[in-house]
């Protein structure tokens, strides 16, 4: 049982109790559109048009400190943030420790979110993405990582991206990656999921440096579209 | 190739965060001055973002509890740090700190003024009145304006009246006949009621006069209850008071 809906079943029957003495409190002429979700019968991956609102709204509960907005966004998009960072990390742990930065330091700095400048869905996986990029070049984590690449040869490496791939709980995303070719895909799949640099993407794939940069700015454009054209998001 | 058209292939790599810091400084330092390029992170970003949604999962029950836990660990800190009253301006941490010089009227509007749905409850301070006088001058200019709903928020007996003033923006403006001040552990919780489900629209303090909220102009019904200091995801008492929005 999720936080809300945990949060949810006390509500029901809190309403219950509260509303008693105000019947006029269930006669609703007016939907409540923006803010009045069932947040957590949904998927993880809810859209960010239908979120766009509801992260305005609840920003400015985190900006006054409300507990309760930040569950709210945590049900929306903590299991995004958390998905993506165990996928960089490949560490349960780990990527704990980075949802739970990501949500603190929203909580403690909220400003930063400029929704002028993307939804709060792109900036908190961006976020996440770059905290588990740091951690994963920590130089511990480099030593292992290095160590991990030397026994690296194509075989496993064809293994790891299908691994990622089938990882994915988005289908268009995955049909949009299959459509790539196969240097641009594993070029994008090794530098995101992975946490490789492209510099460590050319070495695993014995590649030049320069046709991996290209091929992750041309695959990445080419998602673009696909994903765009086709009206695709992130659905699970 | 240029040092320019280098830099350009960098951009897929940059936004796949896959780049190393002199390279990053390099990107940034085009993006500031090269419109096409920052077009194309954009639009790059896109599919970045995508490839981000793509990995969703269930995060482990306990995980929320421990966010919630190191917030609820902070908030005693900022209590203790000189500030005994948490009355004058929310439950904020950030507003708690910033109690200690107290917030002028010209910084709350400001900051409202630019979207951010700022509450401020107020005591009695010296520049309390003046604070009390902008607010006040904002939210009769609210009401005059076209597509503003007002409102009165009460409990059954009438004894507490709470002035709602909400413009087609979405800004509310909550202007309280004093309500009775409640123990610092405790807050006023704003609610917009839809359906049988209660919306938290933030926490008001535990001595609030005058506060900014996000009222949605779809919201039509209101309630007011007191909640944990914390502020809570669902009411826990019965509405103190309750009101329409027309």
């Amino acid at each position: 049982m999720t936080m809300t809906e945990t949060a949810r079943s006390s509500q029901t029957a809190n309403l219950q109790h509260s509303l008693a003495p105000m019947p006029h409190f269930l006669r609703f002429v007016t939907p409540f559109v923006s803010v009045s979700m069932d947040i957590s019968s949904k998927p993880p991956t809810s859209e960010p048009s239908e979120t766009s609102s509801a992260d305005a709204f609840d920003i400015d509960g985190v900006v006054r400190q409300d507990q309760s907005a930040l569950a709210r966004i945590y049900d929306r998009l903590g299991g995004a943030i958390y998905g993506l960072s165990r996928q960089v990390l490949k560490d349960d742990g780990l990527a704990q420790d980075v949802t739970q930065e990501i949500f603190l330091r929203l909580w403690n700095e909220p400003q930063r979110f400029n929704p002028e400048r993307g939804s709060l869905r792109s900036f908190l996986l961006r976020e996440a993405h770059s905290r588990s990029i740091e951690k994963v070049r920590s130089e511990e984590s480099r030593r292992q990582r290095e160590s991990r690449s030397e026994s690296l040869d194509r075989p496993a490496l064809r293994d790891t991206e299908d691994d990622v791939l089938r990882s994915l709980t988005s289908n268009d995303v995955r049909n949009a990656l299959s459509q790539l070719p196969d240097g641009e895909r594993s070029a994008i799949v090794l530098a995101y999921y992975g946490g490789h640099s492209y510099r460590e993407v050319a070495s695993v794939l014995g590649t030049p440096e320069g046709t991996v940069k290209s091929r992750i700015r041309s695959g990445l454009s080419k998602l673009s579209s696909l994903l765009n054209d086709e009206g695709l998001e992130a659905k699970p | 190739m240029t040092s320019e058209d280098q830099t350009h292939e960098l951009l897929g790599a940059y936004v796949l965060d896959a780049v190393d810091d002199i390279e990053r400084q390099r990107v940034e330092r085009l993006l500031a001055s090269d419109s096409s390029a920052r077009d194309e992170v954009e639009r790059l970003r896109v599919a970045a973002d995508k490839l981000g949604g793509a990995s969703a999962s269930v995060a482990p029950s306990q995980l929320w509890e421990s966010i919630q836990s190191e917030i609820n660990s902070a908030l005693p800190s900022a209590a203790n740090s000189g500030v005994t009253e948490p009355t004058s301006i929310s439950s904020s941490k950030q507003l708690r700190r910033s109690n200690k010089t107290f917030l002028a009227a010209a910084a709350v509007i400001a900051v409202f003024v630019l979207g951010g749905a700022v509450f401020a409850g107020l005591r009695q301070d010296a520049k309390v009145p003046d604070t009390i006088a902008a607010m006040t001058e904002m939210a009769n200019d609210a009401a005059s304006k076209p597509g503003s709903r007002t409102g009165f928020l009460s409990d059954p007996d009438q004894t507490m009246k709470v002035q709602v003033v909400a413009d087609a923006q979405g800004h509310g403006f909550l202007m309280t006949d004093p309500l009775p001040a409640l123990p610092e552990n405790e807050t006023y919780q704003l609610w917009a009621a839809n359906n049988g489900t209660m919306i938290s629209l933030g926490m008001l303090g535990s001595n609030p006069e005058m506060s900014l909220v996000p009222i949605d102009p779809s919201v039509t019904e209101l309630a007011l209850t007191r909640e944990p200091m914390s502020g809570s995801v669902s009411p826990t008492s019965d509405p103190m008071a309750t009101g329409f929005l027309a």
